[in-house]
Protein backbone atom coordinates (compact mmCIF):
# COMPACT_ATOMS: atom_id res chain seq x y z
CA UNK A 1 0.00 0.00 0.00
CA UNK A 2 2.97 2.38 -0.26
CA UNK A 3 1.86 3.80 -3.12
CA UNK A 4 -1.23 5.33 -1.09
CA UNK A 5 -1.10 8.73 0.41
CA UNK A 6 -3.14 10.92 2.21
CA UNK A 7 -3.21 14.23 3.99
CA UNK A 8 -6.17 15.26 5.63
CA UNK A 9 -4.92 18.93 6.13
CA UNK A 10 -5.66 19.58 2.17
CA UNK A 11 -9.16 20.93 0.51
CA UNK A 12 -8.68 18.21 -1.86
CA UNK A 13 -11.57 15.39 -0.65
CA UNK A 14 -10.18 12.32 0.83
CA UNK A 15 -11.96 10.15 -1.57
CA UNK A 16 -10.42 11.68 -4.63
CA UNK A 17 -6.85 11.75 -3.09
CA UNK A 18 -7.40 7.39 -2.60
CA UNK A 19 -8.52 7.26 -6.50
CA UNK A 20 -6.05 9.18 -7.88
CA UNK A 21 -3.06 7.85 -6.28
CA UNK A 22 -4.77 4.27 -7.48
CA UNK A 23 -4.88 5.67 -10.36
CA UNK A 24 -1.42 7.12 -10.99
CA UNK A 25 -0.12 3.28 -9.96
CA UNK A 26 -2.18 1.76 -12.47
CA UNK A 27 -1.08 3.52 -15.20
CA UNK A 28 2.40 4.09 -14.47
CA UNK A 29 2.88 0.52 -14.01
CA UNK A 30 2.67 0.00 -10.32
CA UNK A 31 -0.27 -1.81 -9.98
CA UNK A 32 -0.20 -4.59 -12.60
CA UNK A 33 -3.23 -5.92 -14.89
CA UNK A 34 -5.68 -8.22 -12.25
CA UNK A 35 -3.32 -7.48 -9.38
CA UNK A 36 -5.64 -7.80 -6.31
CA UNK A 37 -5.93 -3.57 -4.43
CA UNK A 38 -6.06 -3.87 -0.50
CA UNK A 39 -9.78 -4.40 1.16
CA UNK A 40 -11.47 -1.28 1.86
CA UNK A 41 -11.29 -2.30 5.18
CA UNK A 42 -7.58 -2.98 4.88
CA UNK A 43 -6.99 1.08 3.70
CA UNK A 44 -9.82 2.24 6.52
CA UNK A 45 -7.92 1.33 9.51
CA UNK A 46 -4.15 1.65 7.87
CA UNK A 47 -5.47 5.54 7.31
CA UNK A 48 -7.89 5.75 10.04
CA UNK A 49 -10.39 7.25 7.61
CA UNK A 50 -14.00 5.48 7.09
CA UNK A 51 -15.37 2.49 4.65
CA UNK A 52 -17.31 4.79 3.11
CA UNK A 53 -14.75 7.21 2.33
CA UNK A 54 -12.66 4.47 0.70
CA UNK A 55 -16.06 2.83 -1.18
CA UNK A 56 -16.57 6.03 -2.93
CA UNK A 57 -12.82 6.16 -4.11
CA UNK A 58 -13.25 2.89 -5.05
CA UNK A 59 -16.40 3.64 -7.14
CA UNK A 60 -15.05 6.34 -8.87
CA UNK A 61 -12.35 4.33 -10.36
CA UNK A 62 -14.58 1.36 -11.32
CA UNK A 63 -16.43 4.23 -13.03
CA UNK A 64 -13.51 5.41 -14.93
CA UNK A 65 -13.35 1.60 -16.01
CA UNK A 66 -9.81 1.29 -14.13
CA UNK A 67 -10.74 -1.47 -11.58
CA UNK A 68 -13.12 -4.58 -11.56
CA UNK A 69 -15.26 -5.44 -8.58
CA UNK A 70 -15.78 -9.07 -8.06
CA UNK A 71 -18.36 -9.83 -5.55
CA UNK A 72 -16.94 -11.51 -2.74
CA UNK A 73 -13.57 -11.69 -4.20
CA UNK A 74 -12.75 -7.79 -4.27
CA UNK A 75 -11.46 -4.77 -6.16
CA UNK A 76 -8.97 -6.00 -9.36
CA UNK A 77 -7.34 -4.22 -11.75
CA UNK A 78 -8.85 -4.03 -14.65
CA UNK A 79 -7.00 -5.22 -17.54
CA UNK A 80 -6.49 -1.71 -19.89
CA UNK A 81 -6.06 -2.68 -23.34
CA UNK A 82 -2.82 -0.66 -24.44
CA UNK A 83 -2.43 0.30 -28.72
CA UNK A 84 1.39 1.31 -28.78
CA UNK A 85 0.62 2.42 -32.82
CA UNK A 86 -0.86 4.99 -31.65
CA UNK A 87 1.36 6.95 -30.57
CA UNK A 88 3.77 6.62 -34.01
CA UNK A 89 0.89 7.88 -36.26
CA UNK A 90 -2.82 8.24 -35.05
CA UNK A 91 -3.93 9.10 -38.53
CA UNK A 92 -2.81 6.54 -40.86
CA UNK A 93 -4.08 3.65 -37.76
CA UNK A 94 -7.57 4.46 -38.26
CA UNK A 95 -7.58 3.59 -41.90
CA UNK A 96 -4.78 0.70 -42.00
CA UNK A 97 -4.36 -1.16 -39.10
CA UNK A 98 -7.43 -1.86 -37.63
CA UNK A 99 -10.82 -2.15 -39.68
CA UNK A 100 -13.14 -2.64 -36.42
CA UNK A 101 -12.15 1.14 -35.10
CA UNK A 102 -14.66 3.58 -36.37
CA UNK A 103 -14.39 7.01 -36.75
CA UNK A 104 -17.07 9.68 -36.64
CA UNK A 105 -17.39 13.61 -36.79
CA UNK A 106 -18.79 15.34 -33.37
CA UNK A 107 -17.89 18.77 -34.35
CA UNK A 108 -17.35 20.99 -37.71
CA UNK A 109 -17.14 24.58 -37.40
CA UNK A 110 -15.64 27.61 -39.01
CA UNK A 111 -13.28 29.67 -36.80
CA UNK A 112 -11.77 33.14 -37.44
CA UNK A 113 -7.76 32.82 -37.23
CA UNK A 114 -8.40 36.16 -34.72
CA UNK A 115 -9.25 32.87 -31.93
CA UNK A 116 -6.49 32.24 -29.71
CA UNK A 117 -5.94 28.37 -31.25
CA UNK A 118 -4.29 29.51 -34.66
CA UNK A 119 -1.78 31.35 -32.56
CA UNK A 120 -0.66 28.10 -31.25
CA UNK A 121 0.24 26.82 -34.71
CA UNK A 122 1.42 29.28 -36.19
CA UNK A 123 1.14 32.41 -38.33
CA UNK A 124 -1.23 32.09 -40.97
CA UNK A 125 -2.54 34.03 -43.51
CA UNK A 126 -6.05 33.31 -43.60
CA UNK A 127 -8.60 34.62 -41.95
CA UNK A 128 -10.77 31.47 -42.38
CA UNK A 129 -10.16 28.23 -40.60
CA UNK A 130 -12.49 24.85 -40.60
CA UNK A 131 -12.17 23.00 -37.11
CA UNK A 132 -13.13 19.41 -37.47
CA UNK A 133 -13.23 17.08 -34.33
CA UNK A 134 -13.19 13.58 -34.94
CA UNK A 135 -13.88 10.14 -32.62
CA UNK A 136 -12.68 6.72 -32.81
CA UNK A 137 -13.98 4.14 -31.35
CA UNK A 138 -13.46 0.38 -31.43
CA UNK A 139 -16.40 -2.06 -29.95
CA UNK A 140 -18.05 0.60 -27.65
CA UNK A 141 -14.89 1.85 -26.71
CA UNK A 142 -13.77 5.26 -26.86
CA UNK A 143 -9.93 5.28 -28.26
CA UNK A 144 -9.11 8.69 -29.43
CA UNK A 145 -9.76 11.72 -30.10
CA UNK A 146 -8.41 14.22 -32.84
CA UNK A 147 -8.92 17.06 -34.81
CA UNK A 148 -7.92 19.03 -37.67
CA UNK A 149 -7.53 22.99 -38.52
CA UNK A 150 -8.16 23.48 -41.91
CA UNK A 151 -7.39 26.86 -43.68
CA UNK A 152 -9.80 27.76 -46.30
CA UNK A 153 -9.48 28.59 -49.41
CA UNK A 154 -12.27 30.67 -51.67
CA UNK A 155 -14.55 28.14 -52.35
CA UNK A 156 -14.47 25.18 -49.69
CA UNK A 157 -17.09 25.26 -47.77
CA UNK A 158 -18.65 23.03 -44.60
CA UNK A 159 -19.80 20.37 -46.65
CA UNK A 160 -16.30 19.42 -48.44
CA UNK A 161 -15.06 17.85 -45.56
CA UNK A 162 -14.61 14.49 -47.36
CA UNK A 163 -13.12 16.25 -50.51
CA UNK A 164 -10.48 18.52 -48.11
CA UNK A 165 -9.26 14.91 -45.80
CA UNK A 166 -8.81 13.48 -49.27
CA UNK A 167 -6.85 15.91 -50.49
CA UNK A 168 -4.92 16.00 -47.58
CA UNK A 169 -4.03 12.13 -47.68
CA UNK A 170 -2.71 12.85 -51.30
CA UNK A 171 -0.45 15.77 -50.96
CA UNK A 172 0.25 15.65 -47.20
CA UNK A 173 4.28 16.45 -47.00
CA UNK A 174 4.85 16.01 -43.28
CA UNK A 175 8.32 16.88 -41.86
CA UNK A 176 7.51 15.51 -38.42
CA UNK A 177 5.22 15.45 -35.71
CA UNK A 178 5.52 16.26 -32.35
CA UNK A 179 4.28 14.22 -29.06
CA UNK A 180 4.04 15.74 -26.04
CA UNK A 181 2.36 15.09 -22.63
CA UNK A 182 -0.53 16.82 -21.00
CA UNK A 183 -3.03 17.48 -18.38
CA UNK A 184 -6.36 16.53 -20.42
CA UNK A 185 -9.52 19.16 -21.00
CA UNK A 186 -12.91 19.17 -18.81
CA UNK A 187 -14.11 18.90 -22.51
CA UNK A 188 -11.94 15.70 -23.77
CA UNK A 189 -12.19 14.27 -20.70
CA UNK A 190 -16.23 14.45 -20.58
CA UNK A 191 -15.39 12.91 -24.03
CA UNK A 192 -13.22 10.18 -23.38
CA UNK A 193 -14.80 9.32 -20.12
CA UNK A 194 -11.21 9.93 -18.48
CA UNK A 195 -11.27 11.48 -14.80
CA UNK A 196 -9.97 15.16 -15.12
CA UNK A 197 -6.95 14.85 -13.55
CA UNK A 198 -5.44 12.00 -15.70
CA UNK A 199 -3.15 12.45 -18.62
CA UNK A 200 -2.85 12.37 -22.33
CA UNK A 201 -0.57 12.28 -25.16
CA UNK A 202 -0.77 15.23 -27.70
CA UNK A 203 0.38 14.47 -31.25
CA UNK A 204 0.50 17.43 -33.54
CA UNK A 205 1.30 17.54 -36.85
CA UNK A 206 1.61 19.89 -39.49
CA UNK A 207 0.49 19.56 -43.07
CA UNK A 208 2.58 21.50 -46.12
CA UNK A 209 1.73 21.82 -49.98
CA UNK A 210 4.27 21.21 -52.54
CA UNK A 211 5.18 25.01 -52.13
CA UNK A 212 5.96 24.90 -48.52
CA UNK A 213 3.11 26.99 -47.57
CA UNK A 214 1.17 25.41 -44.27
CA UNK A 215 -2.38 24.04 -45.34
CA UNK A 216 -3.29 22.13 -42.28
CA UNK A 217 -2.80 21.38 -38.35
CA UNK A 218 -3.71 18.24 -37.07
CA UNK A 219 -3.73 16.70 -33.67
CA UNK A 220 -4.81 13.66 -32.01
CA UNK A 221 -5.55 13.43 -28.03
CA UNK A 222 -4.57 9.73 -26.71
CA UNK A 223 -5.35 9.03 -23.20
CA UNK A 224 -2.04 7.79 -21.27
CA UNK A 225 -3.94 4.70 -20.37
CA UNK A 226 -4.61 3.41 -24.10
CA UNK A 227 -0.43 3.30 -24.78
CA UNK A 228 3.03 3.56 -23.66
CA UNK A 229 6.05 4.15 -25.80
CA UNK A 230 8.65 1.31 -24.91
CA UNK A 231 12.28 1.27 -26.88
CA UNK A 232 15.41 -0.94 -26.70
CA UNK A 233 18.51 0.49 -27.42
CA UNK A 234 21.81 -1.46 -27.65
CA UNK A 235 25.22 0.33 -27.83
CA UNK A 236 27.31 -0.58 -31.04
CA UNK B 1 20.94 43.60 -26.83
CA UNK B 2 22.00 44.10 -30.41
CA UNK B 3 19.07 42.71 -32.94
CA UNK B 4 20.85 43.93 -36.46
CA UNK B 5 18.63 42.45 -39.24
CA UNK B 6 21.14 42.04 -41.96
CA UNK B 7 18.38 42.49 -45.56
CA UNK B 8 21.17 40.76 -48.01
CA UNK B 9 20.29 37.77 -46.57
CA UNK B 10 18.28 35.45 -47.72
CA UNK B 11 16.77 34.43 -44.33
CA UNK B 12 13.60 36.39 -43.68
CA UNK B 13 13.35 38.99 -40.92
CA UNK B 14 10.83 37.54 -38.71
CA UNK B 15 13.85 34.27 -38.72
CA UNK B 16 16.14 36.39 -38.18
CA UNK B 17 15.03 37.84 -35.10
CA UNK B 18 14.27 34.63 -33.79
CA UNK B 19 17.85 33.51 -34.16
CA UNK B 20 19.15 36.34 -32.40
CA UNK B 21 16.82 35.28 -29.67
CA UNK B 22 17.91 31.75 -29.62
CA UNK B 23 21.18 32.97 -29.17
CA UNK B 24 20.63 34.55 -26.25
CA UNK B 25 18.39 32.28 -24.79
CA UNK B 26 21.59 29.70 -25.39
CA UNK B 27 24.25 31.78 -23.86
CA UNK B 28 22.62 32.64 -20.96
CA UNK B 29 21.68 36.62 -21.71
CA UNK B 30 17.75 35.61 -20.93
CA UNK B 31 17.62 33.02 -18.03
CA UNK B 32 14.50 30.47 -17.76
CA UNK B 33 11.16 31.99 -17.37
CA UNK B 34 12.44 35.29 -17.80
CA UNK B 35 9.77 37.51 -20.10
CA UNK B 36 11.06 38.35 -23.45
CA UNK B 37 10.48 41.87 -24.51
CA UNK B 38 7.16 42.98 -25.44
CA UNK B 39 5.37 44.10 -28.94
CA UNK B 40 5.61 47.88 -27.76
CA UNK B 41 9.08 48.36 -26.82
CA UNK B 42 10.60 46.37 -29.66
CA UNK B 43 8.17 48.86 -31.72
CA UNK B 44 9.76 51.95 -30.28
CA UNK B 45 13.39 50.47 -29.36
CA UNK B 46 14.47 48.91 -32.73
CA UNK B 47 11.26 49.82 -34.86
CA UNK B 48 10.43 45.94 -35.76
CA UNK B 49 6.23 45.39 -36.50
CA UNK B 50 4.38 43.75 -34.51
CA UNK B 51 3.23 41.42 -36.93
CA UNK B 52 7.60 40.44 -37.23
CA UNK B 53 8.16 40.14 -33.68
CA UNK B 54 4.80 38.05 -33.24
CA UNK B 55 6.06 35.84 -36.40
CA UNK B 56 9.64 35.52 -34.89
CA UNK B 57 8.23 34.55 -30.90
CA UNK B 58 5.77 32.20 -32.78
CA UNK B 59 8.75 30.48 -34.36
CA UNK B 60 10.39 30.32 -30.77
CA UNK B 61 7.72 28.95 -29.70
CA UNK B 62 7.40 25.97 -32.13
CA UNK B 63 10.96 25.07 -31.70
CA UNK B 64 10.68 24.79 -27.90
CA UNK B 65 12.37 28.02 -26.53
CA UNK B 66 9.56 29.63 -25.58
CA UNK B 67 6.23 29.45 -24.28
CA UNK B 68 3.13 32.14 -24.63
CA UNK B 69 0.73 32.53 -21.19
CA UNK B 70 -2.14 34.44 -22.49
CA UNK B 71 -2.51 37.79 -21.97
CA UNK B 72 0.98 37.81 -20.19
CA UNK B 73 3.93 37.70 -22.41
CA UNK B 74 6.49 35.21 -23.50
CA UNK B 75 8.35 33.67 -21.41
CA UNK B 76 11.65 31.55 -21.71
CA UNK B 77 10.81 28.31 -21.90
CA UNK B 78 13.34 24.98 -22.44
CA UNK B 79 11.76 21.93 -23.91
CA UNK B 80 14.15 18.82 -23.75
CA UNK B 81 13.61 16.75 -27.26
CA UNK B 82 12.81 13.86 -25.87
CA UNK B 83 13.56 11.42 -28.77
CA UNK B 84 16.85 11.72 -28.70
CA UNK B 85 17.22 10.55 -25.07
CA UNK B 86 15.04 7.62 -25.75
CA UNK B 87 16.39 5.99 -29.40
CA UNK B 88 20.22 6.32 -27.45
CA UNK B 89 22.46 5.23 -25.06
CA UNK B 90 23.54 8.32 -23.45
CA UNK B 91 21.62 8.96 -20.48
CA UNK B 92 18.70 11.49 -20.56
CA UNK B 93 21.37 14.17 -18.32
CA UNK B 94 23.86 14.04 -20.86
CA UNK B 95 21.32 14.66 -24.12
CA UNK B 96 20.28 17.73 -21.61
CA UNK B 97 23.40 18.92 -22.03
CA UNK B 98 23.66 18.54 -25.47
CA UNK B 99 21.10 20.53 -26.67
CA UNK B 100 22.54 23.13 -24.66
CA UNK B 101 21.12 23.43 -21.58
CA UNK B 102 22.93 23.62 -18.32
CA UNK B 103 21.68 21.67 -15.31
CA UNK B 104 23.61 21.30 -12.71
CA UNK B 105 22.81 18.68 -9.50
CA UNK B 106 21.74 20.05 -6.90
CA UNK B 107 20.44 17.87 -4.55
CA UNK B 108 21.93 14.39 -3.44
CA UNK B 109 20.54 11.75 -1.69
CA UNK B 110 22.14 8.08 -1.39
CA UNK B 111 21.00 5.59 1.00
CA UNK B 112 21.91 1.63 1.70
CA UNK B 113 18.57 -0.19 1.06
CA UNK B 114 17.50 -3.83 1.31
CA UNK B 115 15.89 -4.52 -2.09
CA UNK B 116 12.00 -6.16 -2.15
CA UNK B 117 10.41 -8.55 -4.66
CA UNK B 118 9.39 -5.60 -7.62
CA UNK B 119 13.47 -4.76 -7.29
CA UNK B 120 14.54 -8.71 -7.11
CA UNK B 121 12.61 -9.40 -10.17
CA UNK B 122 13.74 -6.50 -11.56
CA UNK B 123 17.59 -7.27 -11.09
CA UNK B 124 17.11 -10.52 -11.16
CA UNK B 125 18.00 -11.84 -7.56
CA UNK B 126 16.56 -14.72 -6.07
CA UNK B 127 16.61 -13.58 -2.96
CA UNK B 128 16.54 -9.69 -1.19
CA UNK B 129 20.14 -7.96 -1.58
CA UNK B 130 21.83 -4.65 -0.44
CA UNK B 131 21.16 -1.81 -3.03
CA UNK B 132 22.52 1.37 -3.33
CA UNK B 133 19.70 3.85 -3.68
CA UNK B 134 20.74 7.35 -5.25
CA UNK B 135 18.66 9.88 -6.04
CA UNK B 136 19.66 13.25 -8.21
CA UNK B 137 17.68 16.50 -8.81
CA UNK B 138 19.26 18.83 -11.43
CA UNK B 139 18.25 22.69 -11.37
CA UNK B 140 19.13 25.39 -14.34
CA UNK B 141 18.71 28.92 -12.85
CA UNK B 142 17.04 27.68 -9.76
CA UNK B 143 14.56 25.84 -11.34
CA UNK B 144 13.91 21.79 -10.75
CA UNK B 145 14.47 20.77 -14.37
CA UNK B 146 14.78 16.37 -13.69
CA UNK B 147 14.55 13.81 -10.84
CA UNK B 148 17.09 10.97 -11.33
CA UNK B 149 15.99 8.14 -9.37
CA UNK B 150 18.09 4.72 -9.94
CA UNK B 151 19.58 1.70 -7.96
CA UNK B 152 22.35 -0.15 -8.09
CA UNK B 153 23.55 -3.55 -6.83
CA UNK B 154 26.03 -2.41 -3.98
CA UNK B 155 28.76 -5.31 -5.09
CA UNK B 156 29.26 -2.77 -7.99
CA UNK B 157 30.28 0.28 -6.50
CA UNK B 158 31.62 -0.32 -2.96
CA UNK B 159 34.32 2.53 -3.15
CA UNK B 160 32.50 5.54 -4.15
CA UNK B 161 33.60 9.11 -4.08
CA UNK B 162 31.06 11.25 -3.48
CA UNK B 163 32.86 14.14 -5.34
CA UNK B 164 32.79 12.10 -8.40
CA UNK B 165 29.40 11.38 -8.56
CA UNK B 166 28.54 15.43 -9.13
CA UNK B 167 29.64 14.70 -12.66
CA UNK B 168 26.94 14.00 -15.14
CA UNK B 169 27.22 9.97 -16.11
CA UNK B 170 27.83 7.60 -13.63
CA UNK B 171 28.47 4.90 -16.39
CA UNK B 172 32.52 5.56 -16.15
CA UNK B 173 32.45 4.67 -12.13
CA UNK B 174 30.48 1.62 -12.48
CA UNK B 175 33.18 0.37 -14.92
CA UNK B 176 36.10 1.78 -13.11
CA UNK B 177 34.90 -0.09 -9.71
CA UNK B 178 33.60 -3.21 -11.35
CA UNK B 179 34.54 -3.77 -15.26
CA UNK B 180 31.28 -3.94 -16.50
CA UNK B 181 30.20 -2.17 -19.55
CA UNK B 182 26.78 -0.94 -20.02
CA UNK B 183 25.76 -2.28 -23.08
CA UNK B 184 21.53 -2.17 -23.56
CA UNK B 185 19.13 -0.49 -21.81
CA UNK B 186 15.27 -0.72 -21.85
CA UNK B 187 13.41 2.45 -21.94
CA UNK B 188 9.98 3.29 -21.39
CA UNK B 189 8.19 6.61 -21.54
CA UNK B 190 4.75 7.01 -19.51
CA UNK B 191 2.97 10.02 -18.58
CA UNK B 192 2.19 10.62 -14.98
CA UNK B 193 0.54 12.52 -12.12
CA UNK B 194 2.84 13.64 -9.96
CA UNK B 195 2.72 12.05 -6.31
CA UNK B 196 3.15 14.10 -3.02
CA UNK B 197 6.83 13.35 -2.88
CA UNK B 198 7.61 14.13 -6.30
CA UNK B 199 5.75 17.45 -6.61
CA UNK B 200 7.31 18.59 -3.95
CA UNK B 201 10.70 18.07 -5.19
CA UNK B 202 9.98 19.15 -8.35
CA UNK B 203 8.34 22.43 -7.17
CA UNK B 204 5.02 21.86 -8.74
CA UNK B 205 1.40 21.41 -7.54
CA UNK B 206 0.55 17.47 -6.88
CA UNK B 207 -1.28 16.16 -9.61
CA UNK B 208 0.29 18.22 -12.38
CA UNK B 209 1.57 16.20 -15.69
CA UNK B 210 4.99 14.67 -15.18
CA UNK B 211 6.80 12.55 -17.97
CA UNK B 212 8.74 9.29 -16.60
CA UNK B 213 11.59 7.47 -18.32
CA UNK B 214 12.03 4.65 -16.63
CA UNK B 215 14.33 1.37 -17.73
CA UNK B 216 17.23 -1.11 -16.71
CA UNK B 217 20.94 -1.46 -18.04
CA UNK B 218 22.35 -4.40 -18.74
CA UNK B 219 26.16 -4.84 -18.77
CA UNK B 220 28.23 -7.24 -21.73
CA UNK B 221 26.81 -10.31 -19.77
CA UNK B 222 23.54 -9.50 -19.93
CA UNK B 223 23.26 -8.58 -15.80
CA UNK B 224 21.56 -6.14 -14.73
CA UNK B 225 23.70 -3.18 -13.53
CA UNK B 226 21.21 -0.52 -13.32
CA UNK B 227 17.19 0.21 -12.87
CA UNK B 228 15.69 3.92 -13.16
CA UNK B 229 13.10 6.49 -13.41
CA UNK B 230 13.81 9.64 -14.12
CA UNK B 231 11.16 12.08 -13.64
CA UNK B 232 10.88 15.44 -16.08
CA UNK B 233 7.69 18.28 -16.05
CA UNK B 234 5.72 17.12 -18.63
CA UNK B 235 5.72 20.92 -20.32
CA UNK B 236 9.17 20.22 -20.73
CA UNK B 237 9.27 17.53 -23.05
CA UNK B 238 8.87 16.97 -26.62
CA UNK B 239 8.79 14.28 -28.93
CA UNK B 240 9.52 14.46 -32.51
CA UNK B 241 8.68 11.54 -34.71
CA UNK B 242 10.27 11.73 -38.41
Amino acid sequence: MYYLHIDKTLKTPIHRQLSACIESAILNGTLKKGELLPSEDQIGRTFSVSRTVVRRAFLELSRFGLIDQRQGQGHFVKQVQGYPDLLVDPHSYTQTKNESIKSSFILKEIISSQDELPLMIGSFNTDKLLRLKRIHTSSQELIFIDEWMIILEGSKSLEDEKLILSLLDDHRLIKESILEIQGITIEDSLLLSQSKNSLIYLISQDFHDENGRLIAHYKAIIPSSKTQLSVKVTAL
Amino acid sequence: MNYKLDPSLSLPYPTQLKNHFKAAILNGEFKDKAILPDYEFLNKTYGFTEDMVRKAYNELIREGYAKRIKKTGVFVHHTFVVDHMIEKMTPILEEIHNQGYKATLSDLLIEVVKSDEELNSRFGFKESQDLLHLIRLFKADGIAVLWMDAYYPSFYLKQIELESLKGMSIYPLIKQASGCIPTSVDKNLSAINLNQKQSEILDLRKGSAGGMITGSTRDQNNNVIEVFSDIIPADRLRFIIK
